[in-house]
């Protein structure tokens, strides 16, 4: 071999380490680079994030990378007409003419009024820069796309209510009899998807029982030990009635933990508040004959049942009201809401019951704790226009149990680490730690006051976000009050047509706005609107500083603390730019540097001497140290995250994982304070005249029917239902050639699930093409029939169906579920902002 | 919005006042010169709600008291918190700033 070009191979074939971002997971990848070119990504070696191994997406990035149908350049538009399906007549422009017209026209804003700029767009890798650089600028308009609408909307608030974190697991290692509500936690989909797939895959392999309920058969439902197909939207209804047979027929419950770490024994009042000391205004519990706040130090064994009359006032334990509102859920009735039979309903409540060992005790590292190896999980089913209710209701029955952050149960993902911890809030109950607090908690509920953002944020004061309520306010904003037009949509990596609801709904909200910017690696169906398009970077060409957030993407239980960084391992090509340096370049430009730096001081929790001087101009990986030191020590620097991908700073403590029995806060069983909450709705509702629906403000959960449980008319006899396949994300990936054609290759992906006597009542073939449509609208797939879906449903999976030209791989594949979704007020949940996910539709040939 | 500082009362102690993030739309202005008589910060935020209105409460503190946590209040650059938190003395002051920042970061 010539020897020059020895010396080449051996001084460019590298494996670099860094982060993959084909879904949120963050996993720990390196990169075979050869000669500037990436050849290979695989897990990296010896990581605790996902253990050397990494899925399909990201084995597929490589293909993201070179997809020859990547912008290269800015472009804007020609074409003054905008709307679907008109061509933009798009002409290259340079980065500084792209950047001179964007800056001028913020500016401009900024001066008048900063609320008319909405920043939109949500990169999992860069959580920070979007909000960082909107706070500065000073909008309140920040929108994340479709993971406002279907994500964490009815689960955040519930998960930090009761486990201190934004996310909850089953505890794997531990657990014995696992229940997932509509999700696949397990079978690579979830928030740490490798590690709780091996999890799960070890899980069973000692014994767990698995039971999946969900309308469609999906990979993890087809792997349980149990499917239960249950009508969409009845969950909260089956778990309710799980939680009565075990307080009334079983009398199983752990009153140890519910006296001792949850509000059960407060005593409520005949109009459901609290009853209160009249001095310290703390609630109160009955205990050893008489009544005592809630922390005093000679509690014995407060009441759980009973009544009892305090100050002249005739008084119950919470948990007695709980008992006996779950009443009204006989396995019976809620049989007939669900269509899971009367005895399934029991034996499955009997079985977790059982599962939980109330009373076992377990040692770990030395340490004896409660051990309750039986939890029940949820996530994203909660799509429901009462999806708020439905979490409460599922952590109601973990909480009965006593099955929250204690082996075994359910746990969250970190509330408790090496320098943060849940708090003590008003009435004693739980705040999580402000550093994992991603969106605002739950509690305690925020004021209610007139609307300032678009969303009408200010009108939901426990939800997380509430971005479905932009539709209707923008395309009416006087009816909601709204004192400004926004005039600036500023859009980072995601693509609102797509991934909220009805697209012809959604571009005729964003036409509403004069100025559309979209950063983005391709020629979106969102850019069909858009003045201008921005090309970015791939996550394999370019920085991001701690992608996996504790509270988030790092794994839940024990183990060790680990953090990573992400590097570019690559070059971008000429004329495409990482957006976060992108903005870096706008906030100096704008003059914003100094509000910048102290805003990411602030909101990062630097810690001095480990801060940015407001004076000065830093780049993005600057930051990122800084972050680092502050965060791990001043011995900590990016080099070393460049070599090693993940540092490890030190193992995990039981009292830190199963912080339940160690931490001071309550959990709650009884929400006296959304009962409150909901009446400062309804003042300010009332007051400015604004219809708004405050009946799920309830201390107590229930099932309440959605919008389409009641309406069937007009022949819509069935319920549309998404669901998720292991080897997509999102929109994100259907350009990708290789996952293209696994789902080309794979039997549901593309289809439509119709259950096999729809298909015969209808005379649909497997393979016929098939219109479903609802009130929202229509859309054209293929049939599959099947019997791994709930015979009232069909069954649509991902976020397939685009048509932007600029994405050909992904262009016309599948079908497009939220076409499918009504968007007004009354199908959002207006306690948790949740869209709702399950329209009436009908199936016909065609 | 103005940049200009606004007229001062010479009675009390003067300081500059920033507004950064959010603030900026309940008070209108991105600094001014203050001039109060109240020592700690928990009196220049009722100083502060005197002048604006309850908005300004609204905007920085929770219906029970306390600063929401993207909400920072910095005495000469250090954050209250590390101070006497509301109590934090303002004797000797020259710059607050406020710092209002968006509540929600992230989604999913």
């Amino acid at each position: 071999m010539n020897q020059s070009i020895s010396k080449t191979l051996e001084t460019e074939d590298r494996w670099i380490p860094s982060v993959c971002y084909m879904c949120n997971c963050g996993c720990q990848i390196r990169a075979h680079v050869v000669n500037g070119v990436v050849v290979k990504i695989e897990g990296n070696l010896d990581n605790p994030h996902n253990d050397i191994r990494l899925c399909a997406k990201g084995q597929a990035g490589i293909m993201s990378l070179y997809d020859p149908f990547r912008l290269k350049s800015p472009l804007k538009r020609t074409n003054p007409e905008k709307g679907i399906g008109v061509d933009p007549r798009w002409v290259e422009i340079s980065w500084d003419e792209a950047l001179d017209t964007l800056v001028e026209r913020l500016k401009k804003i900024q001066a008048e009024d900063p609320r008319k700029l909405i920043v939109a767009g949500l990169d999992f890798n860069h959580v920070i820069a979007e909000p960082l650089f909107a706070g500065a600028f000073g909008t309140p308009n920040f929108w994340k796309g479709g993971a406002d609408y279907f994500c964490g909307n009815a689960v955040h608030p519930v998960t930090f209510l009761t486990n201190g974190s934004f996310y909850s697991d089953p505890d794997f290692e531990l657990c014995n009899y696992s229940i997932m509500m509509g999700i696949q936690t397990g079978f690579m989909v979830g928030h740490n998807s490798v590690t709780e797939a091996l999890e799960m895959a070890d899980a069973r392999l000692r014994g767990m029982k698995l039971v999946v309920v969900d309308p469609i058969g999906t990979n993890g439902a087809s792997k349980a030990d149990e499917w239960l197909p249950i009508r969409p939207g009845t969950d909260a209804a089956l778990v309710l009635s799980w939680v009565n047979v075990l307080l009334n027929e079983l009398n199983i419950y752990d009153a140890t933990f519910l006296k001792k770490y949850t509000n059960a024994p407060y005593l409520i009042g005949p109009e459901g508040y609290y009853v209160r000391d009249a001095e310290t205004q703390k609630p109160l519990m009955w205990d050893e004959g008489k009544a005592k706040p809630y922390d005093a130090s000679d509690l014995n064994d407060p009441a759980l049942e009973g009544s009892y009359t305090v100050d002249g006032v005739e008084a119950r334990p919470a948990f007695e009201l709980f008992r006996e509102h779950v009443k009204g859920y006989s396995p019976e009735k809620v049989s007939t809401i669900t269509t899971i039979p009367t005895e399934t309903i029991r034996r499955i409540a009997r079985e977790f019951g059982e599962a939980a060992r109330i009373g076992s005790k377990i040692v770990i590292h030395g340490r004896e704790l409660p051990y309750r190896p039986a939890a029940i999980a949820w996530n994203k089913g909660s799509s429901h226009r009462h999806g708020m209710l439905m979490g409460l209701a599922i952590q109601s029955l973990n909480t009965v149990v006593g099955a929250m952050d204690v082996p075994g149960g359910q746990i969250g993902f970190n509330p408790k680490g090496p320098f943060w911890e849940p708090k003590v809030g008003p009435d004693g109950l739980m705040m999580p730690a402000d550093m994992l607090l991603l969106v605002e908690p739950a509690y305690p509920a925020r004021k209610v006051t007139p609307p300032q953002t678009v969303d009408l944020y200010q009108f939901l004061p426990v939800a997380p976000y509430a971005a479905p309520f932009i539709e209707d306010t923008m395309l009416d904003s006087q009816k909601f009050k709204l004192p400004y037009q926004p005039e600036l949509f500023l859009n980072f990596d995601s693509n609102p047509l797509m991934s909220t609801s009805n697209p012809e709904k959604m571009a005729e909200v964003l036409l509403k706005i004069p100025f559309l910017v979209d950063f983005n690696s391709h020629i979106t169906e969102t850019d069909e609107l858009a003045d201008m398009v921005l090309p970015t970077a791939h996550y394999l060409e370019r920085f991001s500083p701690f992608p996996n957030s504790p509270g988030a993407h790092l794994k839940p239980g024990l183990g060790v603390w680990y953090w990573t960084m992400s590097q570019s391992v690559v070059d971008s090509p000429p004329g495409v730019r990482s957006w976060p340096e992108v903005v870096l370049e706008m906030v100096y430009r704008m003059g914003m540097g100094s509000d910048f730096n102290i805003m990411v001081n602030t909101l990062l929790y630097l810690r001095e001497p480990h801060t940015l001087d407001p004076n000065k101009q830093y780049t993005y990986e600057e930051i990122g140290e800084i972050w680092a030191k502050s965060r791990l020590g001043a011995e900590y620097n990016l080099q070393q995250f460049k070599e090693q991908g993940c540092i490890v700073s030190g193992p995990k403590k039981v009292e830190d994982v199963y912080d339940r029995v160690y931490i001071k806060p309550k959990i709650p069983l009884y929400y006296e304070y959304l009962k409150r909450a909901g009446e400062d709705v309804k003042r300010v509702t009332t007051e400015l005249g604004i219809p708004w629906d405050t009946s799920d403000y309830q201390p107590i959960p229930d099932w309440k029917p959605c919008p389409s449980y009641e309406n069937s008319q007009g022949g819509y006899d069935l319920y549309a239902v998404n669901y998720k396949l292991p080897f997509h994300t999102f929109s994100y990936t259907t350009q990708n050639p290789w996952l293209n054609e696994l789902a080309e290759h794979h039997p549901y992906a593309y289809k439509v699930l119709v259950h096999s006597q729809v298909a015969k009542r209808k005379g649909i073939k497997d393979g016929d093409s098939v219109y479903v449509e609802s009130i929202a609208g229509k859309v054209k797939g293929v049939a599959k029939v099947t019997e791994c879906v709930h015979p009232e449903v069909v069954g649509i999976a991902g976020t397939f169906g685009n048509w932007a030209t600029g994405r050909p791989i992904a262009k016309g594949k599948g079908v497009h579920f939220n076409t499918l979704l009504p968007s007004t007020p009354e199908h959002i949940d207006t306690v948790s902002a949740a869209l709702d996910a399950c329209p009436r539709v009908k199936i016909y040939k065609g | 919005m103005s940049n200009l500082p606004d007229e001062v009362d010479a009675a009390g102690s003067q300081f500059k006042i920033r507004y950064i993030g959010l603030i900026q739309n309940v008070v209108g202005k991105r600094e001014e010169v203050w001039s109060s008589r109240t020592t700690t910060v928990r009196g220049l935020i009722d100083s502060l709600a005197g002048r604006y209105g309850t908005e300004l409460e609204n905007a920085i503190m929770t219906a029970d008291g306390r600063l929401p946590r993207y909400v920072k209040i910095l005495v000469n650059g250090k954050d209250v918190e590390q101070l006497e938190g509301l109590d934090s003395k303002l004797e000797g002051t020259e710059e607050v700033s406020l710092v209002v920042a968006i509540p929600q970061m992230s989604g999913g």
